[in-house]
């Protein structure tokens, strides 16, 4: 059976339990792996059956949500639709509150208990799908503002009758036409579905899908304002490497229905899940020149939202009523700045790619261990040398060689040119000195330096280093292995200055981990000792912490720096 | 009119990170390498929580970072219930080095933490072109947490509109 349809037969067996026989589950199958542990004494699934047995009778129902639907109006209430609540944790309480059966809904937002006559039960269903089997995951949405508690809604406590009945449950958006006058009880499961969707393109691309817990936290409370997360100021929605934080400010900033904002966190979150993200954040707007790692991660995660959402139009909503957006398309291929230092180009290269070849050749590069493990930092040429390898070792055949064929004839056309995964021989630099060829490298340990120049000029000038670090130019990057493991120290003097004083800093990677840093406020030098690896390769970042007042102004001239490594001790 | 401004938090950072030893908590979370925001107009707030002493007529200097050394922005503001903005709430601003500067006088009805929101428009963008933000103003001497806290793990449960049948 095809990957396409092994994950078919996946989706349509999980959670319906008259199906678990069916499917080769049954007791001791995949699909009675399922168990809650919060709730471990409860029985898994598969202890349920559609068939009536004495004193049973069948309890099932549908689940739903509001949906609200975001055009360029904003979000429009008025085509509120009621939508499945798919893939969701489905919990049979009695009266005392204590767990009595557990399951997954379906595809159609059903479930079904098989329960005993006479009982006193309530049906409810969390903001959260999770799995075990031979693929697994966790999705939940949680209050940030409440100690991070897992948001659910639940019916009431009813006698189960001697025949069969259903219960539907709905989540109400809480709107009350001139503003959300009820509780936003639909929110929780609105992120959920289309995190659940976005899932299903993945195990449509991996039978053996194994994701780590996705926590996402949303609150009524969460506003565009810098602060305490705990206080719902969460400045924007992110992803910061342990879970995704999502608006809800009303008449603010709402997230909750902007689907394509949780597709690009989620985005994220599967990167750094799945392959490796090693993007350095920060702000990032289309048009920019970004540092490669920050264009690719931030251009890769749009065109994945576009492509699992199947809708190039992202938008967001804001304001008085949520009823203004912003928005671009996503598939736009003429952008300004092209590049492989463009969010814009890098989305419209995987987006249309994606969309011509379906998302397992980009999976299956992304999870590559060649790709994983890579010295070279994560950025567009990565991606670009890893495909080529697989192309060149026909590790698909010829049917997806063409696959290669149609990105790398994308890649040009956003004038990316490079094939390796250090951007050797590429000519574009973004019109910014100093930033070609990407990796300087230190030829020999002992006796040689090199000069390293780290430049703001695609900042501006009273942004400071807090808003410019993340642009192209600024972090410059230097390879070097050394043969034998020791202590090594690592110093770079200042050459020339933006400012008054320069404030060099260092990083040092390998593999893309961070395995040491030089972060004083030293003018004008810095320095640190650590011990590597032999025969190890190590990525060093060097740049200037301080601010460079002269941005923009004709003089301006970036801070270079002396690197040199040597053995510490003076040897 | 007395103008008076207090930063509680203006950095940018996420408040609640653990500043490094060097006291550059951005360029720690730089090396982290674990953030990544909704892709918005790249605008931000000099200053996110400000404290005004009285509900009387109070000033402050609202400033905003902008991507482009030169962006002209158009600036409305969403006021809250018991705030009141003195003066128009639209109004158009020139980036200068990458900072547009505005004063804002408010009143308020009484003592309290108002959040206010901003819709800034980039009027020269040609893409995404929009992006709300906020800040926090404590008017008088009021309770400094907002206390929707609780170390309780207990789930949030949201009674379900159900129909049995």
């Amino acid at each position: 059976m095809g990957r396409l349809g092994r994950g078919l037969l996946n989706m349509w067996c999980l959670g319906f339990i008259a199906l678990i026989a069916a499917c080769g589950g049954g007791s001791g199958g995949e699909f009675s792996e399922y168990i809650d542990n919060n709730t471990s004494s409860a029985p898994a699934a598969s202890s349920s059956s559609s068939q009536s047995q004495d004193g049973q009778v069948n309890l099932s129902g549908r689940l739903t949500y509001d949906f609200v639907p975001l055009d360029s109006g904003g979000l429009n209430y008025s085509q509120t639709e009621e939508r499945p609540i798919r893939g969701a944790v489905v919990n049979l309480v009695d009266a005392e509150g204590s767990l009595v059966q557990t399951q997954l809904s379906d595809d159609e937002g059903r479930y079904q208990f098989s329960v005993a006559t006479g009982t006193q039960v309530k049906v409810q269903v969390e903001a959260r799908s999770r799995f075990d089997g031979e693929q697994s995951w966790t999705l939940q949405v949680e209050d940030n503002t409440r100690a991070n508690a897992l948001y659910r809604m639940e019916g009431e406590v009813i006698s189960v009758e001697s025949v069969n009945t259903q219960r539907d449950l709905h989540a109400p958006s809480g709107w009350t036409g001139d503003g959300y006058g009820e509780p936003r009880a639909a929110a929780p499961f609105a992120i959920l579905d289309t995190a659940w969707e976005v899932l299903q393109h993945l195990r449509e691309a991996d039978p053996q899908l194994q994701l780590p817990a996705a926590r996402f936290r949303w609150s009524p409370n969460n506003a565009p304002v810098d602060g305490l997360v705990t206080d719902g100021d969460i400045g924007t929605s992110y992803y910061d490497g342990q879970a995704l934080y999502i608006l809800g400010a009303e008449d603010s900033d709402t997230d909750e229905y902007d689907r394509h904002i949780i597709a690009h966190e989620w985005a994220h979150f599967l990167e750094d899940s799945l392959a490796r993200i090693d993007t350095i954040g920060g702000p990032h707007a289309q048009g920019e020149k970004l540092d490669m790692r920050v264009a690719y991660s931030e251009g890769v995660a749009n065109a994945l939202a576009g492509f699992t959402l199947d809708d190039p139009l992202y938008f967001d909503s804001v304001g008085v009523n949520q009823s203004e957006v912003a928005g671009f398309d996503i598939a736009q291929d003429v952008v300004s700045n092209p590049g492989w230092f463009s969010e814009s180009s890098i989305q419209a290269v995987f987006y249309h790619w994606l969309e011509k070849v379906g998302i397992t050749p980009f999976y299956e590069v992304i999870t590559d261990e060649s790709f994983r493990q890579n010295s070279a930092l994560v950025s567009v040429f990565l991606f670009a040398d890893v495909l080529s390898s697989r192309q060149a070792d026909n590790v698909w055949g010829s049917a997806q060689d063409s696959a290669a064929a149609e990105f790398f004839d994308l890649y040009r056309e956003q004038r990316m040119n490079s094939r390796d995964r250090y951007g050797a021989g590429e000519r574009n630099n973004g019109a910014t000195a100093n930033v070609l060829p990407l990796y300087l490298r230190l030829q020999s340990l002992f006796g040689q330096s090199i000069e390293v120049c780290s430049s703001q000029k695609n900042g501006s000038a009273q942004s400071g280093f807090e808003r410019n670090f993340n642009k192209l130019g600024v972090h410059r990057f230097v390879r070097f292995r050394p043969m034998n493991t020791a202590v090594y120290e690592i110093s770079v003097e200042q050459t020339q200055a933006a400012s008054t004083n320069s404030d060099p800093d260092i990083e040092v990677y390998r593999r893309g981990g961070l395995v040491a840093r030089g972060f004083t406020d030293d003018a004008g030098s810095e320095s640190l000792e650590v011990e590597l690896e032999g025969n190890e390769e190590y990525i060093l970042s060097v740049y200037d912490y301080a601010d460079h007042p002269a941005i923009g102004q004709s003089a301006y001239q970036p801070s270079c720096f002396n690197l040199s490594v040597s053995l510490a001790g003076g040897e | 009119m007395t103008m008076f401004v207090l930063l509680l938090a203006g950095t940018g950072a996420q408040a609640g990170e653990a500043s490094d030893d060097f006291n550059k908590p951005l360029q720690s979370q730089a090396a982290q390498g674990k953030t990544g925001g909704k892709p918005s107009l790249g605008v931000s707030l000099a200053a996110s929580h400000f404290v005004l002493p009285d509900e009387r007529a109070n000033e402050l200097e609202l400033q905003l970072k902008t991507p482009g050394a030169q962006t002209r922005l158009e600036v409305r503001i969403i006021m809250p219930d018991g705030l009141t903005l003195s003066g128009p709430d639209t109004f158009q601003l020139a980036a200068q080095d990458g900072v547009a500067r505005h004063p804002l006088a408010f009143n308020s009805a009484a003592s309290g933490v108002y959040n206010v929101t901003l819709i800034v428009t980039d009027m020269e963008s040609q893409s995404l072109n929009r992006q709300a933000l906020g800040f926090v103003v404590r008017v008088g001497d009021t309770e400094q947490s907002r206390a929707r806290k609780t170390t309780s793990k207990a789930s949030v449960t949201f009674k379900a509109r159900e129909t049995v049948y």
